[in-house]
């Protein structure tokens, strides 16, 4: 067997090759680990266009500029990954394609839901009046004219801004003290709690999910309005400090004293980011 | 083709690999220790890089077809090398684009300006984001002034290759099927390659660098346009690859990665590199002068963006 037509064999066969993995993949339901059930047609009718590719390269005439004479080894790369990739447990890896929508709208500059339009372009922030006032602080902004969050009425703990108010809140907790904020988040508890006391978190999202870091803030509210766990909720609270013991001794946290907690929809994107 | 137009026998495809194996062990060696677990980040990279990879092959299918395709039809003697462009994109294979045209600004607009490149920036950032608007009217821009720039200064008009069908003697099933093929592997190879590098910056990055990023959105910017170029993904995959910096990187930067894998990728320059006889000098001159007229333009125009709803465009 000459060279060339070894060569032409071997893309034939990694063409093939790929065709099977996919329709594995599509058949045993691996397939929607990975991506959206509307984009699973279009995948299989892909490999199904690289399977007549792999045929008629192996059937029909002898070809020269259609014939791949190197690099074969780099179509190993997927079939390596994907296989250890049905491992993964986490949350659907779709979610990680393409800018979702949520943090573009976090981001302030829109989302699909309107259609497009030039005009829909927003050059400002998506903040306005008495939110603009109180959403970002000098404390986290570091820009002079801001207003210190003991300016503010209300604090409240945007999507983009969580975690630097999550971090502020512990390291200067005596901003807070005495005043409003309102949070989202999912409810836990631990044994430990007394019986008014929950948790509202978020997670945060540093490079993946997997290890992905809790965001807890201590709340305390009346038996009455005490959500079950995992439940996403809007607290607003007032700013408080409580001492609980733990390995190292008794630690003085943030307790959020909560005047009202609603339930609300868990966010299409339940992460948030450090930045 | 005569004995004195034969390609030359140095592949730069072979250097190209070398770089992208190099950048994978300088991934490991520079960030492998911040890798606190590291069989955990290893299925949660290959999880991210199948999804990617998954998602993008309808497209990289659908952009060869096309190319395989609107190469076959004969378009008008009286159409503009433009419209030739966007109606017949040009291979990405560079032995069959080096016969059809070999001025840069064309291989640009076919890739920039392909509808499947515009409805992959579309998915990817969403129509509404102005992520789409931007690239559609920063890649017309960066097309049109690089190639009129580098025509004034170059006092003449860049060398472009007349029409040569290709492979003409052979029957259009087979040269269908052939071209098909052709493209195919070089997409595939470049998407295969380029999406697991970026996959790998992604994950691995560690918190301090992505600090220093944000802090920095020169730095930013300068970064990914480097990436970009080296990577050369196939423009209908990197607005993929791009949307992974969101949130890390400034939208500059994001949008830098998209516009020079689309206008100014290294592979650009394979065309001219394979060129031969009296005209090469010529040929790479107008490569390198639109490729680098073009990175300056795109920096240029995205450096002032930090973010996009932010107020702070100019």
């Amino acid at each position: 067997m000459n060279a060339d037509l070894l060569k032409r064999r071997l893309w034939a066969a990694i063409l093939l090759g790929y065709f099977a993995a996919i329709l594995a993949l599509a058949l045993s339901g691996g397939l929607l680990r990975f991506v959206e059930p509307r984009a699973v047609r279009a995948i299989v009718v892909s490999a199904g266009v690289m399977a007549m590719l792999g045929v008629a390269r192996l059937i029909g005439p002898a070809a020269s500029a259609g014939s791949p004479q190197h690099g074969f080894v780099v179509f190993l790369i997927p079939l390596v990954f994907v296989l250890i990739g049905t491992r993964y447990s986490g949350p659907p890896a779709s979610a990680f394609l393409g800018v979702d929508q949520s943090a573009l709208a976090a981001a302030g500059i829109g989302s699909d839901t309107q259609g497009f339009s030039p005009a829909s372009l927003q050059l400002g922030r998506p903040h306005s009046g008495e939110s603009q006032a109180g959403t970002v602080p000098r404390e986290i902004s570091s820009i002079a004219e801001d207003p210190s969050i003991v300016d503010m009425q209300t604090v409240r703990f945007d999507e983009e801004l969580f975690f630097r108010y999550y971090s502020l809140i512990y390291e200067q907790r005596d901003l807070f003290e005495g005043r409003t904020v309102v949070l989202r988040g999912f409810v836990g508890r631990e044994p430990s709690f007394a019986a008014q006391r929950f948790y509202v978190a978020r997670r945060l999202l540093w490079c993946c999910t997997l290890d992905a870091s809790l965001l807890p803030l201590l709340v305390e509210s009346d038996r009455g309005t005490v959500p079950r766990q995992g439940q996403w909720v809007e607290v607003e609270a007032v700013v408080d400090a409580t001492q609980i013991s733990s390995d190292n001794g008794a630690t003085t946290v943030p307790l959020l004293r909560a005047t009202g907690v609603r339930e609300v929809e868990a966010p299409e994107f339940e992460y948030v980011f450090p930045f | 083709m005569t004995e004195s137009e034969t390609p030359r026998s140095f592949n730069i495809a072979h250097a190209v690999i070398a770089v992208y194996i190099g950048l994978a062990l300088a991934a490991v060696v520079l960030l492998g220790p911040s890798l606190a677990q590291p069989a955990t980040a290893l299925v949660a990279l290959s999880a991210r890089y199948a999804s990617l990879l998954l998602a993008t092959l309808p497209l990289v299918v659908a952009a060869s077809l096309w190319s395989a395709a609107v190469n076959l039809i004969p378009l008008p003697a009286s159409s503009t090398s433009t419209l030739r462009c966007v109606l017949q994109p040009l291979p990405i294979d560079p032995r069959l684009s080096g016969q059809r045209s070999r001025h840069p600004a064309g291989l640009a607009a076919s890739a920039a300006w392909h509808p499947l490149t515009l409805v992959a920036v579309a998915v990817a950032f969403g129509v509404n984001s102005g992520f789409t608007l931007f690239f559609v009217v920063f890649s017309v821009v960066v097309v049109s002034v690089a190639a009129l720039a580098w025509r004034r200064l170059s006092g003449s008009a860049p060398a472009d290759a007349a029409d040569k069908p290709l492979s003409a003697d052979t029957p259009p099933a087979t040269r269908f099927s052939d071209m098909l093929s052709s493209e195919l592997y070089h997409r595939l190879r470049l998407t295969v390659l380029g999406l697991l590098i970026v996959v790998a910056i992604h994950v691995a990055t560690p918190p301090a660098l992505v600090r220093f990023f944000t802090a920095n959105p020169a730095v930013s910017v300068l970064a990914t346009v480097v990436l970009a170029f080296v990577l050369s993904m196939p423009a209908e995959v990197a607005p993929f690859a791009a949307a992974l910096f969101f949130g890390t990187t400034s939208h500059g930067a994001v949008l830098a990665f998209v516009l020079v894998s689309a206008i100014c990728p290294a592979r650009a320059l394979l065309p001219a590199w394979n060129a031969t006889g009296a005209a090469r000098a010529s040929v790479i001159r107008s490569t390198l002068g639109f490729t680098l007229a073009a990175t300056a333009l795109i920096v240029l125009l995205t450096l002032p963006i930090s973010d996009f709803a932010a107020g702070g465009l100019w």
